[in-house]
Formats: structure tokens, sequence, C-alpha cells
């Protein structure tokens, strides 16, 4: 890990010059066209009810695939279609008949034993991706069996303007041979914030002993579900606390990761480092590579240790992610 | 995973290889991102810095252990200034409170609101503090802008907030929501005191023409896990908060439409006004008896619903923001909750006002419940706070200077108005 204290940096304010140039970002609070549900768990200690509606006025067919990052990789895939306005739901480890009067696609249970990503995709009436940003997400994981819950929306990226409908699906980025007109989607975030307590911060309302910690789900914005190739990233983390004092570190994700900030750089997010109750943290990737989702999520922890309560919440962001993702979804679907 | 190749790479905006330098190795180097252009958003939203922040929901119940925690960052390389303000959806005497502080560079705070913070970290570089709820139970919402040294509201979209409401024992429970940003567009009008949002004088970007969010609807009853499966309940808590803000004019007023769309297709609607702030249980919005809402899913005949919230106009628009329990059918675990993030639609074409003035403060000392008496239990509370046993926040009407304490003068002030009226 490599610590650098922090005095008044630039480089934040580029940072919010660019959240003002906002027009490409992703979104979790308006329709798009790709969705990314960064942490879908269904493996006996937790299940994931999932939320997926269409915005629109019109019909729209959607292809999933669940990317199991606990496993190293496996995905499994389905398609269904939703009818103007029409929100769906289902429990990730039981799906989702298709007897139903709702719909009358399935929606198969998860791969057991999953701890990962669900990844949704508009699609045309042939099944070839489209850009109409019909789609809105949520998922909540419930943990078992106490039930307790938290829930995120899921991050969406839109349409970006011409869409080849072929099986690439080029996010952000500038034209290359693989992408001949361009981002069909909006990038990825350059920057993400977290504002969250530190690690082993106490909880007040708990009382003595005890604690909150955070954890992140990362899900790389790259993913080869044809081929079944994880992305692998490096997140570089920049840590403030409340004296304005600033801490770096990274971590290394290959496919899908849901870290503890305590697990991550030596240390550096914990109370007794950073010297305050809470901080803000910067992620982004390292140089040349693609972007990521994110959600947060923190947890209360009873003073003999176990999680008592947990509450997710959709960082912040800023900045679009110059290099091209690819979600590269496999032949055959339709 | 193997990359498509792609070509060099032109235009004006900086690189992630830029952005990633400046954040391991602390240093400027950003002339080039600089150059990009800081074109305001025209929609508000809850995930990028902006200058005004909204939260919609500031729960505060000593009695159910209930408390918010408030962090409020400030992205910006330089110190900014900031007022906020409560307002209690009651809209009852003496239940709006503003404040101010100054945050450092890049400073994250975080407070309980019903603590606040009497002294900020940095001693000699922040100023200011950060008040309590006005008072308890507090059922509001909280809008904090950044502003210049002198608490004139200024643009500078650097703000970002995160709400988490959570319950103590005995049924410990967290949820968290980000604030509803606006970006401010660089634009000015006359009055420093009212904020312009939207229209053709907008300071900041306009409020939304529509929220949406797709809850699961009351009483839908969700299997978990596998054998032996959870079994919960769902029940969701809405709270509408107006867009435009006015504490001391009575209220903000909107009169909203709710059109909720099932999963099989079927439409419902309903009008409700809202004066501030409208928090209700979702099958109760259109009737006291929840088993008769068209939000029951037993009456919806599905467990999914898509309910979009439209201002009519004239009006002020709206924000919301919701919470759904998980309830264990048979009550011997406790609910959860969680809060559903709610998307803006569009544009509102007519501005909205936040009006960052307060109700005059109250013209008789001690007069806690605002009935224009004080009476002896009114005084002992007087006294139970300037002893420090009790928060200002249980009857900030005792402290007619302002100044955050009860003092000696003040409860002789009260006494008097006991003795003599208001």
């Amino acid at each position: 890990m490599r610590r650098v204290s922090f005095t008044a940096l630039p480089v934040l304010a580029c940072l919010l010059q660019l959240a003002g140039a906002a027009a490409a970002q992703s979104t979790s609070e308006r329709g798009a066209s790709i969705l990314i549900f960064p942490k879908v768990i269904a493996d006996g200690s937790a299940d994931t009810v999932l939320q997926l509606t269409n915005v629109f006025g019109s019909r729209v067919s959607v292809f999933c695939s669940y990317v199991d990052g606990g496993a190293g990789w496996a995905n499994a895939s389905f398609s269904l279609t939703l009818e103007p306005q029409q929100p769906l739901s289902w429990v990730a480890s039981h799906g989702r008949d298709a007897s139903s009067e709702a719909t009358r696609d399935a929606v198969p249970a998860a791969p057991a034993g999953l701890r990962g990503e669900l990844l949704c995709v508009e699609v045309d009436i042939g099944g070839a991706p489209s850009g109409d940003d019909r789609l809105v997400g949520h998922a909540t994981v419930v943990t078992l069996p106490d039930g307790d819950v938290a829930g995120y929306a899921a991050v969406g990226l839109r349409g970006a303007g011409f869409n080849d409908g072929d099986e690439v699906l080029c996010i952000g980025g500038e034209r290359s041979d693989s992408c001949f007109t361009g981002a069909e989607y909006d990038a990825c975030p350059a920057l993400w914030f977290v504002s969250h307590p530190t690690d082993g911060a106490p909880d007040a309302q708990l009382g003595d002993g005890a604690t909150l910690a955070t954890r992140l789900a990362i899900a790389p914005c790259s993913q080869n579900v044809r081929d079944a190739q994880p992305a692998a990233l490096r997140i570089v983390f920049s840590v403030t606390n409340a004296f304005e004092q600033r801490f770096t570190t990274s971590a290394d994700v290959t496919c899908w990761a849901d870290l503890g900030l305590a697990d991550v750089g030596d240390g550096a997010f914990t109370q007794n480092v950073l010297g305050s109750d809470y901080a803000t943290t910067t992620l982004g990737s390292d140089t040349d590579q693609g972007g990521f989702a994110l959600v947060a999520e923190v947890e209360r922890h009873a003073a003999a240790g176990p999680v008592v309560s947990r509450a997710a919440v959709n960082p912040h962001h800023a900045g679009v992610n110059q290099t091209s993702d690819f979600i590269i979804l496999p032949m055959g679907r339709r | 995973m193997t990359r498509p190749s792609r070509s060099a790479r032109t235009g004006p905006r900086p690189t992630a290889a830029a952005l990633t330098y400046a954040l391991r190795r602390g240093v400027a180097g950003c002339v080039v991102l600089l150059l990009c252009s800081a074109a305001a958003r025209a929609t508000p939203s809850s995930e990028a810095p902006a200058s005004l922040l909204v939260f919609p929901l500031i729960s505060v119940d000593a009695t159910a252990n209930v408390d918010t925690v408030v962090q409020l960052s400030n992205l910006g390389d330089d110190p900014q200034p900031v007022r906020c303000v409560y307002v209690d959806g009651s809209l009852a005497p003496n239940s709006s409170a503003a404040f101010q502080f100054t945050l450092t560079a890049a400073q994250p705070l975080q407070w309980r609101a019903s603590q606040g913070l009497a002294a900020l970290p940095i001693a000699g570089m922040n100023s200011g503090a950060v008040a309590t709820v006005p008072v308890v139970p507090f059922s509001g919402t909280l809008r904090c802008v950044a502003t210049t040294a002198d608490g004139t509201p200024a643009p500078s979209d650097a703000l970002i907030g995160v709400a988490t409401i959570e319950s103590g024992s005995p049924a410990i429970d967290s949820a968290s929501y980000a604030a509803v940003g606006f970006a401010a567009t660089g634009s000015s009008a006359d009055a420093p005191e009212v904020l312009v949002l939207g229209g053709a004088q907008a300071e900041y970007a306009a409020c939304p023409a529509e929220v949406a969010l797709q809850p699961l609807l009351d009483g839908a009853l969700i299997e978990l896990g596998t054998a032996p499966g959870v079994q919960r309940e769902t029940a969701t808590t809405l709270a509408i908060a107006t867009c435009s803000s006015a504490p001391s004019g009575g209220g903000a007023q909107a009169t909203v439409t709710l059109l909720l769309t099932t999963e099989l297709g079927q439409e419902f609607s309903l009008a409700r006004g809202v004066r501030e702030l409208l928090v209700s249980d979702l099958s109760r919005l259109d009737t006291n008896v929840p088993r008769q809402s068209i939000f029951n899913s037993a009456n919806a005949g599905a467990p999914n619903g898509s309910l979009r919230i439209t201002a009519n106009s004239p009006g002020s628009a709206v924000l919301a923001v919701a919470l759904t329990a998980y309830v264990d059918p048979a009550h011997t675990a406790t609910a959860h909750r969680v809060a559903l993030q709610t998307q803006m639609n569009g544009d509102r074409d007519l501005p909205d006002l936040v009006d960052l003035g307060l109700p005059a403060p109250p013209s008789c000392p001690g007069d806690c419940n605002g009935d224009s008496e004080v009476a002896i239990n009114e005084l002992i509370v007087g006294v139970n706070i300037a002893l420090g046993t009790s928060p200002l926040s249980t009857c900030p009407a005792f402290d007619s200077s302002g100044d955050g304490s009860v003092t000696i003068n003040e409860l002789i002030a009260a006494v008097n108005a006991a003795l003599t009226g208001c």
C-alpha cells in the first residue's frame, strides 16, 4: 500500500468540472439500455429480490445473464419481454415460472451458490441489442435467516446513438476497429465517491462495543459473456478523513469482487489509521483500464461482532471513463 | 478478457490515465481537465455533486429509538461554506431550524440529526456548527446549499450527501439514500434568500416533472432461499416532499397525481395534496383501510407496481423517497427496510422556489407548544435545558437569543410570560 499525505488538490475541482459535463454518464435514476446489478447473492447465506421495470410506453425485450464472481466465472442467461410500463420481480434462488398472467417468459433460478452480478441488456424483437433506455432495476439482498435487507438501484448505461445491433456492445470511448461508429452506450464513470464510516468506528446508537464497517461490490463494466472471459481491473482508492488527510491504496479485481474495506490497503480504512469516524473514498480504475459499477454497503456490528443490520446505497460519481468497455453477448441467443 | 483493438482517441476530455495519475499522485497536473466545460445539468440528480442538496426525509423519534445519520461531503479543493435548513413536516411553530458551517477542502462531515455537531473537526479551519433537529419527534426535510462566506447562496457543485435512517434496539435497522442534488446554473436572481429552481431565471436545475419508483406492493409475500426458506411481506412508506419550500409562508403546496401500473397492466390513479411533506404508508394513500387499498398486493392481484407521481400546476413540484419494509408474517423477527431510489423524469417548466428564511422567532419565550401560554410544565422543560439535562430541541422557544443555550435571563423572561401572559 502506498500512503500519501494530502494537501489541497486541484484535482477534485477538475473532477467537479467533469461532473458538470455529465450528459453521458451512467445512471441509476433514469431509464437505461444496459442494467448492471453489481451485487446478487443466492448462496444460502442470502437471497436477492430482483426488480426489473419497463418505463417506456411500448413492449421491450431483455437479455439477462448472471455472472458468478464467486466461482471465478460462470454465467447463466435468459430472455424475457416486458409490456409497456410493466414491473416484474423475482427471487434469484427461485426465478420466475412462465405460468403467471404477467409474463409467458420464465426466469431460471440463479446458478447454485451465486455470488456475483446480473447483467441485463435491452434488445429488439429480433434479439439485437438496442438503445431506447426503457429499463430500470432494483435489487434487495436479504440475509438469511434473519431477514436483514440492503437495497440499491441497478447501474444503468443509456444508449448513445447508433447501435449496430451486433453482439459487441461498445460502452464509451471513441471509434475503433470493433466499434466503427463509436460508443453505442454511455461510458462508465471515471470516478466514484463513497461516503462511509471508517472501519471500526463506533455505532453510537447501538452503544458500547458496537462498530461499523463498509463493503463494496465491484463489477467491471466489460464482461465477455460469450466466451466466459472475466475482466480484470486495478482499482485505485483514495480516502479522505475528516481532517483533510488523504491516503491511497489499490486492489485488483477479476470478474467481480465484494470487498470489505477492512481487507483493502493494510487497514487504511480503519478508524485507528484514519483517526476519524467517517471518510469519503474516491475510486477509479488504473491507467487505461475500463470502468466499473459499484454499490456500497454499511454494516452495523453488535458488540459481540455479528452484523445486525446493513444498508446499501448507490454511490455518487463523476466524469466518464475514457477507455472503452465492451460487453460481448453470446451468439445465437435469439 | 480480450479487448478488441481500438484506434487512437481524440477529443477534449481528460483521459482515465490522467485522472488516475491525479488520484495516485495527489498532484494537480489537470490543467487539461480544467479545460473541460461545465455545462450545468438540466435535471436534478442523486448521483452527482451539486450546489443544493435536498434530503426528502429526516426522521428522529426518541420513543422509537429512530435517528438519522447525515453525511455531507465537500468534493471541492476550496473551503465550502454551507447553509442548511431543517423543516418539520408539521410546520408547527418553532419546528424549523437553520444553521451554517464551513467545510474545509475535500472534507467529509457526519452527524446525527438528534445531536448535531457543536464543534466541527478542525479547530480554526472549520467554522460554525450543525444544529439539532428543532423538535423531537422530527419527520421533515433537510436542505443544504453552498454559499459564500457571508452566507449568500453561490454556485459550487461540490456537495454530496447521504442520509441513513437508523433504528436502535430492540428493532435494529438501517436504510440509506442519497440526497437529491441540484446543480447551479451560474445565474443569480435578485433575492438571495430565495433559491430559484428551473424556469427562465433559474439559479439551479429544474425540479423533475415526474418522479417514479417501483415498489413491491403492500402485503406482497416473498419466499426467500431454499428449504427451509424464509417468508417476508412487504410494506412501503412513501415520503413526498415539495420541491419548493416556504416554511415562513405556511409551507409550499403541491397537488400530485399518483399513477400505479401493476405487472398485469392495470392502472389506478389518485390525487393527493402535499404541504411541504407527506409521509404515508403506501396503502393508506387512498384509504384508511389498508386492506382495501389499490396498493395492497392482494387487491392488485400482483406483487409489483410501477408508480409515477406528477405534480399538477400551479403548485410545487415534488421529490420522493420510499422505504420498503420486509416484515416477518409471523412477527417473530425484526422488520428491515430498504430505501428505494426514485427516477426523476423531465424538467418542470415552472420555477420552484426554496425560501431559506424561517418563520419569525416566537414572541413568547418558553411557549413550547405554541399555544400563546407558558405553563408550569414548560417552565420545567426550560430549567432542564438550562441545567443541561434536556436538549434544546425539546423546546427551542426558550432560546430567545438563538445562541443554542438557555440562560437565566431567558428563564426569567419565560416566568414573566407565565405570570403576565404572552
